[in-house]
Order: structure tokens, then C-alpha cells, then sequence
């Protein structure tokens, strides 16, 4: 998925969980090298509206483009084009973080080895055999932001980023985020002032 | 996609050889029901239907908790949508399906014997037999599938799984039982056989296109 182009145009999107709407009339345009903060209070469908984005959730009402390379993609998301962490998406308890690395890398069709640079900038090297069970919270944090971009998504969603990591965390999350800007489109969920900076433009849910 | 399915696939088989949950329910409730026909039929050899009537009873019942386990599991952990953006809806069907039919196949291979043993059954087609078998769980397996991955988003999945089963996997059933008779009786066995494995063809197919649709969240 190295060097592929990504448009997004979500056209009034609107989200309804049985007689509640959560949001509704949302509409934003990304593009590759762009990105956007969506931000709102809590239970405005920050989440939601990312599960949406990322293709895991049908929305009740609107519509959403994804153009990879010039061709308009299915409704449901280019799978591969994408990658998301999210509070909500866990791995496998039961396996080391490189197994889950390991499955993730086979199901997306990329070879494994590529994640051990990863694990090093992540600082989550000596970890990575290490079963799930016995991982931090900020070290489980660590994993689903590798997880996301194993496979070089044109898409990048982070719902949190932030959360659970402390200032080092923090501070290689920004970095690697500057490192990817170019190349990727960035959607980040957040109420945290710095997740939100790291954003150009921003969405916000009332 | 084969290697989004041999992921999937490899990934079930290390949480279940860790866990063992599916196995050991199984296996277990095997056991102890299998000893409890064969106490209470107090060494009696019965009939060829009432057989093979409680073989699939032991079986069926058996195999509900392991079968559904592998879709509860994911959404019970948190780990559906993990799944759900790393692999496409049919890889996810398809080593689901596979595993399985992979853990009834190994529960009917444990009961068979035992049954056999403690019941004192004497089986004059042991090919018959197994081919009745397999065909049997095939399609019990590939009705289940699915229906679990319905249910694990409902709530009392346990119960609800069972219960919601039944009258799918009752039509093969009755055939696995009259085919399973006719083995141990040495009949032909084919037209049930052929049956069974229509059935789950038709099964399959029809779950392998809609999956997608019951798959993705609302």
C-alpha cells in the first residue's frame, strides 16, 4: 500500500443507535498529506464516527467516497488502505505481541519481518514475544499503533492515540506521526489538546 | 485470501491449544454423558435407531459449545473488530468453517470409540459408519457457523446458540441418525450421505454470500 493516494468524502453522515442520534450532517473531504482532529464532548460519536471512516460500521444516513489511485472503492472501505487504533479494537490476549503482529501481516498480505523496525521505534522490541496477557496499558497502546500502520495504510485512524502512553510514548507517537504526514491521509479522535495539534484541520461533533 | 484464511485458521488453532476451551467443554461433556447412557442402560445392548439416536444427541450436544464459541469469543473479548479490520468478511468465514469442522471431526473421533466401547455397539459397517459420521458433523458444522456469528452479537449467547440451532440442524440430524442405523445395521448408507453433503454445499454456499452483510456492525 506504499505510495498510494487516498481520498475520503464523507457527505452528511449521520449515526442513530436505536431512538438516539449521536451525529448527523457530517461532512469532510481528506486527502493524502492532509489531516483532520474530530473532537467533540464525550459521547458526541468520536468513535463512532471513526469505526464509520474505517469501514467497521454502516452509517444511518449519508454517504462516504474512498478513491485509492484515481478508482472509486466499495462502501465499505478499501480494507487494506486502511488502518486504525482504537480503544474499541483489541488484539489477542492469548498471543505474543509479534503473533498478532504475525496474523495481522498474513491476513493483509504483508511479510512480518516488516514490523521489527516497528517494535524498535515503538521501544516495544524486548516485549514483543511477550503473550498480551502481561502487557501494560500503555504498552497494549504501543501494539495497536503498530498494528495500524504495519501495512503502510494510505488511511490512518487513531481514535485516543494518546491514551495510555506516557511522555516518551507521547513524544514517539508525534514523531512517527510527522514521519507519515506526507504520505497519508490522518483522522484523530481526541479531547487532548497535543492529539488535536497534530492536525491540520479538525471535524467537531457537538 | 489464502493466507488471510491460513492466518485466521493458525491464529484460532493457538488460542484454542492455549486455552483448550472448545476441546475441553466438548470432550468432557462427551465423557460424562457417554458413561451416563451406558449406566443407565446397565450393559443392555439396544436397538440399532435408539444407537444411533443417542450418538448424535451426545454428539450434537457436545459439539453446541465449542461450535459457538469460536464467534462469541471474539465479541465477548473485544477482539471481533481487531478481526474485523484486518481480515476480509469471507477469509474470516472460511477459517471459521474450518475450525470447525475441525474440532467436531476430532470430538466425533473421541466419542465414536467410546460410544462404541461403553454401549457395547457393534458396528457391521465401520466405513459406513465413518462415512455417516463425517458427513453428519459437515453438516452440522456448517449450519452452525453462521448461526453463530449471529448470535454472538445477541446477548445469552450460550443458551440462545442451542436453542436457535435446533430446528436448522434438526433436518440433517434425522438423516445422520437413519444413515448412522443403516451403518451399524451394514445397509447402504449413500442416499444419506449424499444428502448431508448437499446440504452443507447449499449451507455454505449461502452463508459464504451473506456473511459479509451480518459481519459488518449497523
Amino acid at each position: 500500500m506504499r505510495n498510494s493516494e487516498i481520498t475520503i468524502r464523507a457527505h452528511s453522515l449521520s449515526k442513530r443507535f436505536d431512538r438516539t442520534m449521536i451525529f448527523e450532517g457530517v461532512s469532510f473531504s481528506l486527502g493524502t498529506g492532509e489531516s483532520i482532529a474530530v473532537t467533540g464532548p464525550n459521547g458526541s460519536g468520536k468513535s463512532t464516527l471513526c469505526d464509520i471512516v474505517a469501514g467497521i460500521r454502516r452509517p444511518t444516513g449519508g454517504s462516504l467516497e474512498y478513491i485509492l489511485n484515481g478508482t472509486a472503492q466499495s462502501e465499505d472501505g478499501p480494507l487494506n488502505a486502511i488502518g486504525i487504533a482504537s480503544p474499541r479494537v483489541n488484539p489477542y490476549d492469548e498471543l505474543t505481541g509479534m503473533e498478532n503482529v504475525d496474523f495481522a501481516a498474513r491476513a493483509r498480505g504483508v511479510d512480518p519481518s516488516t514490523a521489527l523496525p516497528l517494535f524498535e521505534s515503538f521501544g516495544l522490541n524486548r516485549h514483543r514475544d511477550k503473550a498480551l496477557r502481561h502487557y501494560s496499558s500503555g504498552m497494549r497502546q504501543r501494539l495497536k499503533l503498530i498494528l495500524a500502520v504495519l501495512h503502510r495504510p494510505p488511511l490512518l485512524i487513531l481514535d485516543e492515540p494518546g491514551s495510555n502512553l506516557d511522555s516518551d510514548g507521547k513524544r514517539q507517537l508525534a514523531g512517527y506521526i510527522e514521519s507519515l504526514r506526507a504520505h497519508t491521509a490522518i483522522v484523530i479522535a481526541t479531547n487532548d489538546r497535543e492529539d488535536a495539534m497534530l492536525c491540520a484541520g479538525a471535524v467537531s461533533l457537538a | 485470501m489464502l493466507d488471510a484464511i491460513a492466518g485466521n485458521l493458525l491464529k484460532d488453532f493457538r488460542i484454542e491449544f492455549r486455552r483448550r476451551f472448545a476441546l475441553n467443554i466438548a470432550l468432557s461433556f462427551a465423557a460424562i454423558t457417554t458413561l451416563a447412557v451406558s449406566l443407565t442402560a446397565g450393559g443392555v445392548r439396544l436397538a440399532a435407531q435408539t444407537q444411533a439416536m443417542l450418538f448424535w444427541i451426545i454428539l450434537f450436544f457436545s459439539a453446541m459449545n465449542g461450535l459457538a464459541h469460536v464467534f462469541t469469543r471474539e465479541e465477548e473479548e473485544g477482539t471481533a473488530l481487531f478481526l474485523r479490520v484486518t481480515s476480509p468478511a469471507a477469509a474470516v468465514y472460511t477459517a471459521k468453517l474450518l475450525f470447525n469442522i475441525a474440532v467436531i471431526f476430532i470430538i466425533a473421533a473421541v466419542i465414536s470409540p467410546l460410544y462404541a466401547f461403553f454401549l457395547n455397539v457393534e458396528v457391521a459397517s465401520p466405513s459406513a459408519f465413518a462415512a455417516a459420521t463425517c458427513a453428519g458433523c459437515l453438516a452440522i458444522a456448517s449450519s452452525t457457523t453462521v448461526l453463530a456469528a449471529i448470535v454472538a452479537k445477541a446477548g445469552s449467547r450460550g443458551s440462545l446458540f442451542t436453542i436457535i440451532s435446533f430446528p436448522v440442524v434438526l433436518p440433517p440430524l434425522w438423516i445422520a441418525i437413519g444413515a448412522t442405523r443403516a451403518a451399524i445395521a451394514g445397509n447402504t448408507v449413500a442416499e444419506g450421505v449424499v444428502f448431508l453433503l448437499a446440504f452443507s454445499g447449499a449451507l455454505i454456499a449461502v452463508s459464504y454470500m451473506l456473511f459479509g452483510h451480518i459481519w459488518i456492525e449497523e
